[in-house]
Formats: C-alpha cells, structure tokens, sequence
C-alpha cells in the first residue's frame, strides 16, 4: 500500500509533535498502527465511515502517550482506494490535551476528500514513509501520478 | 456478512449477550475500609482486574470497528442493530453510575484516580460508538444525501 497524506493532515500532525510533552509518541504510535499491516488489514482497519466501490473512509483509533490505551489516544481519519492500493492519510486529532476534540463530524468528511482530489490532481499530496531506523515518520511533499 | 464469513447476526449477538451477562461490567473500586483489610497482593489482583477489565473495552472497541462494517438488510438485521444500539447505552450507563459512585469516594480518588481515568474515557467511547452506530445503521434523510455527496468527491 502507497501512504499518502494532504496538506491539511500534515499541518495538524506537526503541530501536534510540537506539543512534545503530551503528544511526543505520536510517531511510534502512528507507526506502530500502520507500517507494518497488510492491504487487507489496512482495508478494514476503523470504523467505517463510508463505503463506495472501491473506497474506504474510516476513523482509526491510535494509542495514547499516556498508558491509557486507545481512549485517550488519537484519531485518523482515512481513506483507501482497493483498485489503486493508496491510503489516504485526511486528519489527526487527539482526544485529550490541549488539541483535543471530542468527536468527528461526518460533514468535515466532505472538505477533506475535496482536498485529497484537489490535491491529488496537482500532484501535490504527501507521500509517508516509515523511518523504522531513525524512528520517524517522513511526510514529503513530491510530484505524485494521479492514479 | 464479512470477510470472515461472519454475520451481522452472530456478530452483534455476541456483543448483546456478554453485555447482558455483565462481563463487561468494570471491576469493583475498594473502599477504605477494604482496601486497609487487604493484604498487598490481593491489592495488586484487583489493579491486575482492572487492566485486564481496560484490555476487554480495548478489544470490544476493536469488534465495534469490525461490525461497523456491516450494512442493515432486512428487518431481522433492523431489529438486531436496535438492540446493539440500545445495549451500547446500557453499558455506558451502567458505568457512569459506577463512575459517579466512585468518583464521590475521596479515598477513591486519591488512590484509583487512573482506573477513574480510564473508566471516563471508556464512557466517552461508548456514547462516540453509540452515535456513530446510530448514524450507520439508521441514517437521517441528511445522513443519506452527505453519503450521496460524499460518493461524488472519490
């Protein structure tokens, strides 16, 4: 699987590795969550938002910094195409601390897959790769063929 | 059904029925008087309960995930995805009651305040869950045209 990642999804990912103290595992957890699991797993890893064809939308619980378990961790919001074997990366949030936020909005599903298609039209999406050497995750931004 | 030849029937029944059994009540909180009488080890088996009792909502969450997947068929489904919806809010409140009666324990407070933690969150969960099924399994005239808008922008 391709893991790509919109602007809007990067922006939201830095800020929350700036918050070091609170959110600093985010790159383990994050990795942890999806490096290493097949096309089937990622297919029908979350909670199904939405389904149509050979798209996949989901919310993707990820563990906490805190050793509280997924409740307290993060949440992505995503979308795979079966056909293309991309995984769209659309949004983060935390469910405690400073940036946290109680739930998703179906309707914010809507600006974020307009994002992805613009985006992926002008080939500016970000391709995501596991760094399991440096422990990082690299998000950078390169001309992508629309598939 | 799904992948792994699952139904929505046995899935969500599964859910129904240990709920109903009370295996996903949370552990009891030891007041004062009972903590002073334990000994130090069956101290740490009731906090050894309570990670085993997070692991379990941890893992229902992870069925929760699997059964969002289904869609809503026929009338039996119908009535099956009710009861679902209605034993996800009997557990939640069943465990904020539990949570308020500890949470009013100040010897609780001081001494349980991660298992009070973790008891909130999981509470949280459930009403997220609960929302998000409802939506699922029985969309609003709203819910079906973001989904017809929402097909548009693949």
């Amino acid at each position: 699987m391709e893991f790509l990642a919109t602007e809007h999804f990067v922006y939201r990912y830095r800020l929350l590795l700036k918050k070091r103290k609170q959110y600093g595992c985010i790159d383990q957890n994050f990795r942890d969550q999806f490096a290493d699991a097949g096309n089937e797993t990622l297919w029908n890893m979350g909670y199904q938002l939405f389904l149509k064809g050979m798209f996949r939308s989901a919310k993707v619980r990820i563990k906490s910094c805190s050793g509280h378990g997924d409740s307290s961790g993060f949440r992505v919001i995503s979308l795979v195409n079966k056909e293309t074997n991309r995984y769209y990366f659309l949004d983060i949030y935390p469910k405690t601390g400073k940036y946290a936020q109680a739930s998703f909005d179906k309707q914010e599903l809507k600006e974020f897959l307009i994002e992805r298609k613009e985006e992926e039209e002008a080939g500016t999406l970000f391709s995501v790769e596991f760094d399991f050497e440096e422990e990082l995750v690299h998000m950078v931004q390169k001309k992508l063929v629309s598939k | 059904m799904n992948a792994t030849g699952t139904t929505f029937k046995e899935a969500a029944s599964d859910v129904i029925v240990n709920a109903n059994s009370g295996n996903y009540n949370a552990p009891a909180v030891l007041t004062k008087e009972e903590k002073m009488n334990h000994l130090l080890d069956e101290i740490s088996s009731t906090n050894r309960e309570w990670r085993a009792w997070h692991k379990m909502m941890l893992d229902l969450f992870k069925e929760f995930d699997q059964i969002s997947n289904y869609s809503i068929e026929d009338e039996e489904d119908e009535k099956i995805a009710r009861d679902f919806i209605d034993t996800i809010q009997n557990l939640y409140k069943r465990l904020a009651a539990s949570f308020s009666k500890y949470s009013k324990m100040k010897f609780v407070q001081q001494t349980s305040g991660k298992c009070l933690e973790d008891m909130r969150l999981i509470i949280k969960d459930f009403r997220e869950y609960q929302e998000d099924f409802k939506s699922s399994f029985f969309p609003t005239k709203e819910d079906k045209e973001l989904e017809e808008e929402l097909a548009g922008l693949l």
